[in-house]
């Protein structure tokens, strides 16, 4: 009998606590979201299918979508949201666009830019200035390169240029590898191996 | 201070077979045709490009701290601003200051003061203005070195006359030859910051250095605060000369990860600084050059020269006799952690302490900058012998961080301390696969970096992105308030029908006032069958009568509303 009532008394203790942690510690909105928002590169782009990252973060949470739809992100960002979700990485979906290899950041020439403001309602990150018939321009630090203001322009001014490597931005390239890795392979275990 | 602590790693009897550059005084500047002074994305240019400058001239100013970037080296013009081949391993260009020097000796009215009434914060002031940065290689602005021993306990300052590399002798023929000015200022420095233990460190392997010190502080009278000076001599042992290793070798303490000396109670000046610290001070003359070695079998006299910034190499070889038949090669740094140059044009910098004209037997033994120079050449297989964890002074594992570089686990790599690492190339040097370890390192840390900006970049993109998306829900929440108050103005009994004219100046007003509406045809109650039949009624009126010429009707009116509600149905651009 005293083991049914210690029972009891646990259960609704405990019981209590979860219930007091659940009002007390409740997350606002989906955790998961944002997580999977987080490993999303912020392009903005719309090449996944959805108007933006987090909506398609949103769908990925809710099973809705598959991982391998970000071009921007490419393959790194494929396997951050694999390793995220513990499913298996993919290559990129070819539907939905091909990896670039350089960032690219929009140029208005500003010659032919007749100041219609398609671009500026396009931009999904405000990156662009410019008034009715006035001229408009791109701050370039804030553009994403998502290629969203190239199609609405009716003169076709706008243009994606790739982002040079300056000074401050250029880094060490990996020394080229060595070229019989089988021969290495033989001697050497892996990382994980030595490491632990 | 009497004994040494040692520190971890590190390479003995490392010689850099390159010939004697103790031979020879240092050597008076040359004047080139053109300076060239590179410019970085944080500096503000103060005069417009055409103007005439005087020597010592404040030219570049950094924006963020308004400390001086740049004095003109010499008096003459400022011809333009243009891009020019950097003092930097990626060989890309920045834009440039181009000088052209007049040859006369026109200078900057210059304003001498004495150690003794100087305050930290006046010593800060000087140091900041007279452009004054880390001269041992790198260029840590010495303002800020010096303003962080404010409020801190200072137990200890280094003077570091420690060579960075083999075959680098600026330190030391600078201490032979201006042995007087360091100790004093060495003294004076140490009772401004009321410092208890002043260590001046060299090298064992040069004694003439040693020998000029001693004898200068022998010769301050005893009393004087000079009598806390102590010279050490540390054996020659590759990276000794490398201010974390030099505190801890000195005081057997370690500058914590990510922190600065002044954390454990030290001051590390390298001697040239503490040099130009001096004359900056005593003569108010601002940091215009720099004694750079100049070295290695390329070069037909090896030597050490005080050189002007902004002197392009080529010039500053053509001094030193010219480069041999047989040079293949110029290095900018020292033979272990310097950087293979690709243009002859790149001019010296504050941090440029040396320069060397290498020949194609030198290339192979240097292991930072004879990799990069056979880039293409692959290495054998590492055997894991361990030889680069038992040389390595930041006692890290080099072997691991190579695996985790090669297969990009980034996250392990910084785990196992990457960023600790200080490019010393200790570990290639000894490696018998010749592996080019360090360039593994520099290029991880790229992309870790690169990866850290892009989370920033992503970061500001997604936050800009919510504010347009508020703003958009926010205007179409507005335009449907507009709406509302619209229909409930229509509805009210002021403007029922028999007012058309009211209504469609009111509707009017509106549409002008809602000019930025999206969709607001959605919101309009669509016209019933018999309102339309009688608008088709009243144009096919309005259409005979025009027709008779007659004047408008009521009918007419009633159109005239119907047109003012279709031009402010369309929709209007944004903004």
């Amino acid at each position: 009998m005293s083991a049914v009532f210690v029972l009891v008394l646990l259960a609704a203790a405990i019981g209590a606590v979860l219930g007091l942690a659940a009002v007390r510690f409740k997350v606002e909105g989906d955790p998961l979201v944002e997580q999977i928002d987080k490993a999303l590169p912020q392009t903005q782009c719309g090449q996944c299918g959805f108007p933006g990252c987090r909506p398609y973060a949103t769908a990925i949470s809710a099973g809705e979508s598959d991982i391998n739809q970000c071009p921007p992100g490419g393959q790194a960002t494929i396997d951050a949201l694999a390793d995220l979700l513990g499913v298996e990485s993919k290559p990129l979906n070819p539907e939905n666009g091909v990896e670039s290899e350089l960032p690219t950041v929009a140029w208005i020439d500003e010659q032919i830019c007749i100041g219609c403001t398609k671009c500026i309602q396009a931009c999904p990150v405000d990156a662009i200035v410019g008034a009715n018939k006035l001229m408009h321009t791109v701050i370039v630090t804030e553009c994403t390169g998502c290629d969203l203001c190239v199609e609405p322009c009716p003169v076709d001014c706008i243009y994606m240029l790739p982002v040079e490597p300056t000074v401050a931005t250029w880094q060490w390239p990996l020394p080229a590898s060595v070229d019989d890795e089988s021969t290495e392979s033989a001697f050497s275990q892996s990382p994980d191996q030595v490491a632990s | 201070m009497s004994q040494l602590h040692g520190f971890r790693g590190g390479l003995t009897g490392l010689v850099f077979d390159g010939g004697d550059s103790t031979g020879l005084p240092i050597q008076p500047p040359i004047l080139p045709e053109r300076l060239y002074l590179p410019m970085s994305e944080h500096d503000e240019l103060l005069i417009e490009p055409g103007a005439e400058i005087v020597a010592g001239q404040p030219l570049v100013v950094d924006k963020r701290s308004g400390a001086v970037t740049w004095h003109a080296p010499a008096a003459g013009e400022l011809v333009e601003v243009a891009d020019h081949p950097a003092p930097h391993f990626s060989g890309l260009s920045l834009p440039t200051l181009i000088i052209e020097p007049d040859g006369s000796d026109r200078r900057a009215e210059q304003s001498p003061r004495q150690w003794s009434e100087l305050t930290l914060e006046g010593l800060v002031e000087i140091a900041s203005s007279a452009g004054l940065s880390g001269l041992g290689g790198a260029g840590f602005p010495t303002w800020v070195k010096l303003s962080g021993t404010d409020g801190r306990r200072l137990t200890t300052l280094i003077i570091n006359g420690v060579e960075c590399e083999p075959g680098i002798t600026c330190d030391d023929m600078l201490i032979r030859e201006q042995a007087a000015a360091i100790v004093t200022a060495a003294a004076a420095l140490a009772e401004l910051l009321k410092v208890e233990q002043v260590s001046l460190a060299l090298e064992d392997d040069c004694p003439q250095a040693v020998e000029a010190l001693k004898t200068e502080i022998a010769e301050m009278q005893p009393g004087r605060p000079g009598s806390q000076l102590a010279v050490v001599t540390v054996p020659s042992r590759y990276p000794s000369g490398s201010e974390k290793q030099l505190i801890e070798n000195l005081i057997g303490k370690q500058v914590p990860q990510g922190g600065l000396p002044i954390d454990i109670g030290v001051l590390c000046l390298n001697v040239g600084t503490l040099f130009a610290l001096h004359q900056a001070v005593t003569q108010g003359a601002p940091l215009v050059s720099r004694v750079v070695t100049i070295t290695g079998k390329g070069v037909a006299q090896p030597q050490n020269r005080e050189v002007l910034f902004g002197t392009p190499i080529d010039e500053l070889l053509k001094a030193c006799g010219g480069a041999t038949a047989d040079a293949t090669q110029l290095v900018m740094g020292g033979p272990m952690m310097g950087f293979a140059l690709r243009s002859a044009e790149v001019p010296i910098v504050k941090i440029s302490n040396c320069v060397l004209a290498l020949v194609e037997s030198q290339k192979a033994v240097l292991p930072l900058a004879g990799q990069q120079i056979n880039h293409q050449a692959t290495h054998q297989p590492c055997i894991r012998c361990g030889d680069c964890a038992s040389v390595c002074p930041a006692g890290l594992l080099p072997q691991q961080l190579y695996w985790f570089a090669k297969s990009g686990e980034h996250d392990k790599a910084e785990h196992h301390h990457l960023f600790d690492c200080i490019e010393c190339g200790a570990c290639a040097y000894v490696c018998p696969s010749k592996i080019p370890l360090v360039q593994y390192y520099r290029a991880t840390k790229g992309e870790i970096r690169a990866e850290r900006g892009q989370q920033v970049g992503a970061d500001i993109a997604r936050g800009r992105m919510e504010a347009r998306d508020a703003r958009l829900i926010r205007r179409e929440e507005q335009a449907q308030q507009r709406r509302q108050a619209k229909r409930a103005r229509r509805d009210s009994p002021a403007n029922r029908p028999g007012n058309d004219q009211d209504s469609a100046q009111v509707d009017k007003q509106h549409a002008h006032e809602g000019g930025n509406d999206k969709q607001p045809v959605a919101a309009r109650p669509a016209p019933s069958a018999e309102v339309m039949a009688a608008v088709n009624r009243a144009k096919q009126l309005q259409l005979e009568l025009e027709l008779d010429g007659d004047a408008p009707s009521s009918a007419s009116k009633r159109q005239e509303t119907e047109q003012a509600n279709v031009a402010s149905d369309k929709p209007r651009s944004e903004d």
